[in-house]
């Protein structure tokens, strides 16, 4: 079979096709494959965005693990941010330790020369007592702390 | 596209779609895949005619009708032409007839793969050097020489009286 055959009847043969005209189609098709384009762009754009965004703000505001926990009144130990009262710090004479799993309510109306927040649960500030903590070591004495024991003093901070 | 370009499209399509449906006859087969061939091509075109409305867009819309044609996603989604059952027994028809010659080639042209038809088609219809027929089908010039050769053995295979004219008096092989 010789090239110059197959090229012969090639021809006859797509002389058998039926011209029609397509330009209406085409460019509906044009218009159409354009709105299908940009909307499955749009929603390749929305999906990142909504699984990009929950990760780069949990590495904006990483979860803050430095805060101290607010001891509750349940807690059997003195936490670290414990504040004793300062009418039972110190069990001076007379006067009996708090019974475990009682919590140290902070005083009132401070008595120290140091102004106070004023919430019992606070995270307590720098000592301000001069008598020395050593005897306490997991009690850190609050703002509030007086240094002379006030017998017969409320317990009630508020 | 802005009116200019709507009208320079209709004038390019009313003009060239005579020769690009021949084109796109051959490589389908059949009229009616033709005309879905030659509308993807055309749609293509139309969405980037403002682009390259200025160099050649018919050279475009045939690269887009051959990669198309050739495409494993058209291979998929389109019907499938090859036959399921061997082909009937019929009288050999006489080569000599122009017309029993027409349809024994078109019957022919249909059983190969959409890869040997656009070969065929490509270099005795087209008649592009096998370079650029590689190119077209961005594959290699061994792999349009092979399909070639695999298309034209398939021809005579399925229309073994389309053989050799020097050769006469022989028996038709089966």
């Amino acid at each position: 079979m010789s090239e110059e055959t197959i090229r012969a009847i090639l021809r006859d043969i797509a002389e058998e096709a039926v011209p029609v005209d397509l330009t209406d189609k085409a460019m509906s098709g044009a218009v159409r494959r354009r709105a299908i384009l940009l909307g499955t762009g749009a929603a390749a754009v929305v999906a990142l965005a909504l699984g990009v965004t929950p990760l780069a703000l949990a590495s904006i505001n990483p979860p803050q693990n430095g805060a101290p926990a607010r001891p509750t009144s349940a807690s059997t130990g003195p936490g670290p941010s414990t504040s004793p009262a300062p009418s039972q710090s110190w069990p001076g004479p007379g006067q009996s330790q708090p019974a475990p799993g009682q919590s140290f309510r902070a005083p009132g109306p401070s008595t120290s020369p140091v102004p106070t927040a004023g919430h019992s649960e606070q995270a307590p500030g720098p000592s301000t007592s001069p008598v020395p903590t050593a005897g306490h070591s997991e009690q850190a004495p609050g703002p509030s702390t007086s240094p002379v024991p006030i017998p017969g003093h409320s317990e009630k901070a508020h | 596209m802005n009116g200019e370009e709507r009208q320079k499209f209709r004038e390019f399509v009313a003009a060239r779609t005579p020769a690009l449906m021949r084109t796109a006859y051959l490589l389908a087969g059949n009229q009616h895949d033709a005309e879905d061939l030659l509308q993807n091509a055309l749609t293509r075109t139309a969405a980037r005619f403002s682009s390259i409305r200025h160099t050649d867009p018919e050279a475009y819309v045939r690269r887009v009708m051959y990669r198309e044609q050739i495409s494993w996603w058209r291979r998929f989604t389109r019907r499938r032409e090859s036959p399921t059952h061997p082909m009937p027994d019929r009288p050999a028809a006489d080569p000599s007839t122009g017309t029993d010659l027409r349809v024994v080639v078109g019957e022919a042209l249909r059983q190969l793969t959409p890869r040997q038809r656009t070969v065929l088609v490509l270099r005795y219809f087209e008649d592009l050097p096998e370079q650029q027929v590689a190119e077209l089908m961005n594959c290699s010039v061994g792999t349009v020489r092979s399909q070639t050769a695999r298309a034209m053995a398939r021809f005579r295979a399925v229309a073994p009286e389309l053989g050799a004219p020097a050769r006469q008096g022989t028996e038709v092989r089966r």
